[in-house]
């Protein structure tokens, strides 16, 4: 028995890694922890819809909007940087995000907010907005006043047009109005 | 820096698995065994937190364990260090809507303090699984801070 | 004819009325069941031969205005599930007990009692899962609670709750929640006379973490990477199931690559838990050796995990439809090489730690589950086939790409500690050869890797079932627009443990930590030991060695 085990740990030699003083054992496959890059965050908010951990964040606090990558949270799926369409969130293969002090384990980016200009509340960045206006510029596409109004005043505001449109449609008699 | 934080005392561990998956706690394992073998840096696995300078915490503190890890927690000698090992033990990890847990060791350490038991360095790893790497790193950063702390 | 139809016409020649029975699919037979032929149907399919797969309470009071319980029967030998459906009463949900008839359903009916309130005729009901102080009336799985409100309306104890004392000179042990080798908080309660067990309690379910109720908010791509967290051992595994819960219920066509995928990953994760459990075993036999070599080894897995999938563990890379990541040819032929080299280490490992003389003793005639009681409690995995019950869902019930592999189901007759670890061992052998086989497939079947092209009905149900390294998981789903209905997980270890009970009865303490790992990866030596005095309601503790050893 002695012999087998002498012979096993004989074949197979030093197996221990170093680390760290050593490099680790680390493929260029891994799925490590993600860098913030905030200078192309526009806080649109798509990372936080495909996160399943909730580790992204979008959150309004005063008049500014942030976006939050909480690593503590995160589970390292990736779905975020295939998701985000700025190139703001990058794959890397880190593994080291540890820290003796809690708010490490957090990376902020607070954007400018826009407010509707109708109530004045808080709903998007102005990052987005302008980057909205540049597309639908290149695009050739009129920016009309709406597209400035929060979600809440805009849907106001087209149920007011509607209405105003019916009326208009009742006063020249037409009878199959728009419902 | 690691020198001077290992070769004065070797540190022991106590596993403290708290409603995790198992995944880190393989990891941790991992870490034990040859491959890693964090014994060389003097880093030994104890029985009993009694033993232990390190509490290597993982799992969201669901409630059914909750009494149980605090008594073990309190039962560690001063100081007391606590790794937080895993995205469930630092922040919830996937779970941390669901509700019966604590959602990581931020909202348990409230706990404990009000319950008037100190925990006196706490180290975040996370990671899902945590690396075995990871948890090396953490532990030797636990320590420079412990050591070089106030005590 | 299919055998859908062969079981439709045994199910009718006994007795059950053709009209009830709907076929969803080929393999797939739902009967509707009134409330009080239950305990009959149950006991005809027993009779029958058909194995208890899984039991799911459902809150269909939004649908159809009932709660409703799922039976999952398997007639294995055909490859046909049979799944009896029961309707309740909205007001007052009362079920008759079928323990009696079945006994491997005494969890499924406490689990239904605790997260969805549902009563049983004609037994004790106890807390399994929830905490003791749980609100009584508050139960988790209902659609008319909400997570917020649970958080509102239960604030978790930290104080310690005593152990319920129901034997008189009985020594108790407790197993954990904490002990010293690995792994969960799970209480187990040895009652001893003397050395021997004479019967084991498990206190468990401290790692309820409400994933079912979790994934009833979570759209349906997010759903796998929580389900692959169930277990961080054989997590792929429940990720897989649940994808093919989805897929059957919505009919959705898994691209051929995608499903050789999946079984090379599966295969992959059942060769790291089975050197873990080797590894584990070897530990708590104090064979250290046998312990450090396998889990270097195993190393090298999780290396070819890393570099196949992106991670070491999680693999993370299901969707429903099928995977989202690719492996090229040079990450095939670096599995190729590791495969290769574990062909050349493990036979050195096993010779140098199973062949041992005291591991064998050791492991030989010890925690023997008789055939008998194999089918009673209706264990899976490497659990059933120790014990000569050959069933395995790779076989019987063919998913990913089981089907178009040739592979080989060790069974042993013995059912001892032994026989569960040689069927292990054998089927290392079987998994390198699946992994090799795998491998040339994906050289040459080329297309797309995920179908992401299918129609969301809701109200389907639908099965899911993987071989996991530990046994059968099987996964019941019913859907919704763009969350799960209800999704019901039943993991292996889940069906085993009631049967510890059968495999420690007069075992000596010794052997009882191995036994309970011999189901399961872990479960390590007792440190002290709890003597409750009813007389004075004292407790004592002292170090096993003491009252064991003299």
């Amino acid at each position: 028995m002695i012999h087998r085990i002498l012979a096993l740990a004989l074949k197979s030699g030093v197996a221990t890694v170093r680390y760290p003083r050593q490099p680790p054992i680390l493929t260029e496959e891994f799925r490590g922890f993600l860098v913030f890059d905030p200078t192309k965050c526009v806080g649109c908010g798509a990372c936080t819809r495909v996160c399943p951990a909730n580790a992204m964040n979008l959150e309004i606090r005063g008049n500014e909007i942030v976006v939050e990558y909480f690593a503590g949270r995160c589970i390292l799926c990736h779905l975020c940087f295939y998701a985000c369409p700025f190139g703001a969130l990058v794959a890397t293969t880190s593994f080291d995000r540890t820290t003796t002090n809690f708010e490490d384990l957090f990376d902020r980016v607070a954007h400018e907010g826009a407010a509707c200009p109708s109530c004045g509340s808080i709903h998007a960045t102005k990052r987005l907005i302008q980057f909205v206006d540049l597309v639908l510029k290149s695009e050739g596409i009129e920016i009309e006043d709406r597209l400035r109004l929060c979600p809440e005043c805009r849907r106001i505001e087209a149920l007011r047009a509607l209405n105003a449109f019916r009326i208009g449609m009742e006063r020249e008699g037409v009878e199959h109005g728009v419902e | 820096m690691l020198s001077m934080a290992l070769s004065r005392r070797s540190i022991w561990v106590f596993h403290l698995n708290t409603g995790s998956c198992n995944g880190c706690d393989i990891e941790i394992l991992d870490a034990l065994t040859p491959v890693h073998d964090v014994e060389r840096l003097g880093i030994k696995l104890v029985a009993s937190p009694r033993h232990a300078d390190v509490a290597l915490l993982t799992g969201p503190v669901t409630v059914k364990t909750l009494p149980m890890v605090v008594r073990a927690l309190r039962a560690m000698p001063r100081p007391r260090a606590v790794l937080a090992i895993g995205a469930c033990a630092c922040g919830g990890g996937i779970w941390h809507y669901s509700y019966p847990h604590l959602g990581g060791f931020e909202n348990l350490r409230k706990l404990l303090d009000s319950m008037g038991i100190v925990i006196d360095v706490v180290g975040y790893v996370p990671g899902c699984p945590a690396r075995p790497e990871a948890i090396i790193d953490g532990i030797i950063k636990l320590v420079t801070r412990k050591e070089g702390g106030s005590r | 004819m299919g055998s859908a139809a062969r079981v439709l016409e045994t199910l009718v020649s006994s007795g059950i009325d053709r009209s009830r029975i709907e076929v969803l699919d080929d393999r797939t037979l739902l009967v509707e069941v009134p409330r009080n032929e239950l305990r009959n149907v149950v006991a005809t399919l027993r009779r029958l031969g058909a194995r208890p797969r899984t039991m799911a309470a459902c809150d269909d009071r939004s649908r159809d205005g009932v709660y409703r319980l799922l039976y999952v029967y398997a007639f294995d030998d055909l490859g046909t599930t049979t799944i009896l459906s029961v309707a309740l009463d909205p007001r007052k949900p009362v079920a008759p007990t079928v323990i009696d008839v079945d006994p491997a359903l005494d969890w499924y009916e406490l689990e239904a009692w605790d997260l969805m309130g549902i009563e049983f005729e004609g037994r004790k009901l106890r807390r399994l899962i929830l905490p003791e102080d749980w609100p009584s009336n508050l139960h988790p799985l209902r659609k008319d609670v909400s997570i917020e409100e649970m958080k509102k309306l239960y604030k978790p104890l930290a104080t310690w709750r005593g152990l319920e004392i129901g034997a008189d000179s009985v020594a108790l042990i407790p197993v954990g929640p904490y002990h010293p080798a690995l792994h969960e908080p799970e209480l187990f309660v040895l009652y001893l006379r003397g050395e021997k067990v004479v019967d084991i309690d498990y206190l468990g379910f401290m790692v309820h973490r409400g994933i079912e109720k979790l994934a009833e908010s979570m759209t349906y791509d997010k759903v796998p990477f929580i389900a692959e967290r169930i277990c961080g051992i054989c997590g792929y595994a429940h990720s897989v199931a649940y994808c093919q819960a989805v897929e059957h219920a919505l009919r959705i066509e898994v691209p051929d690559r995608a499903r050789y995928i999946r079984t090379l990953l599966l295969e992959v994760e059942r060769i790291h838990s089975h050197l873990l459990w080797i590894g584990v075993a070897c530990h708590l036999l104090g064979f250290d050796t046998g312990f450090m070599h396998t889990w270097r080894i195993r190393e090298k897995v999780m290396v070819l995990a890393e570099k196949l999938t992106g991670s070491r563990k999680m693999y993370g890379i299901n969707i429903v439809g099928g995977v989202r990541m690719d492996i090229d040819s040079d990450k095939l032929s670096y599995a190729e090489k590791v495969i290769e080299e574990l062909r050349r280490e493990v036979p050195r490992l096993i010779s140098a730690t199973i062949s041992v003389p005291q591991v064998r003793k050791r492991l030989s005639g010890t925690g023997i589950l008789e055939k008998s009681d194999a089918t009673r409690y209706a264990v899976v995995g490497p659990t059933a086939r120790g014990s000569g019950v050959p069933i395995d869902v790779r076989k019987d019930h063919p998913y990913a790409a089981y089907g178009e592999l040739s592979f080989r189901v060790p069974t042993y007759s013995e059912g001892d500690n032994m026989a569960r670890t040689m069927v292990r061992v054998e089927e290392l052998e079987e998994s390198f050869s699946i992994v090799e086989q795998t491998i040339d497939a994906l050289r040459k079947v080329g297309g797309w890797i995920a179908n992401e092209e299918y129609e969301i009905v809701p109200g389907r149900l639908g099965i899911g079932s993987v071989e996991a390294p530990r046994g059968e998981d099987i996964h019941v789903l019913i859907t919704d627009r763009t969350t799960p209905y209800r999704w019901r997980v039943r993991a292996p270890t889940y069906q085993n443990l009631p049967a510890l009970r059968a495999m420690l009865r007069d075992c000596d303490l010794a052997d009882a930590p191995l036994t309970i790992a011999s189901i399961d990866p872990c479960f390590s030596c007792t440190d002290r030991i709890l003597i409750l005095d009813l007389r004075t309601g004292g407790v004592t503790i002292r170090s096993v060695r003491k009252v064991v050893g003299g």
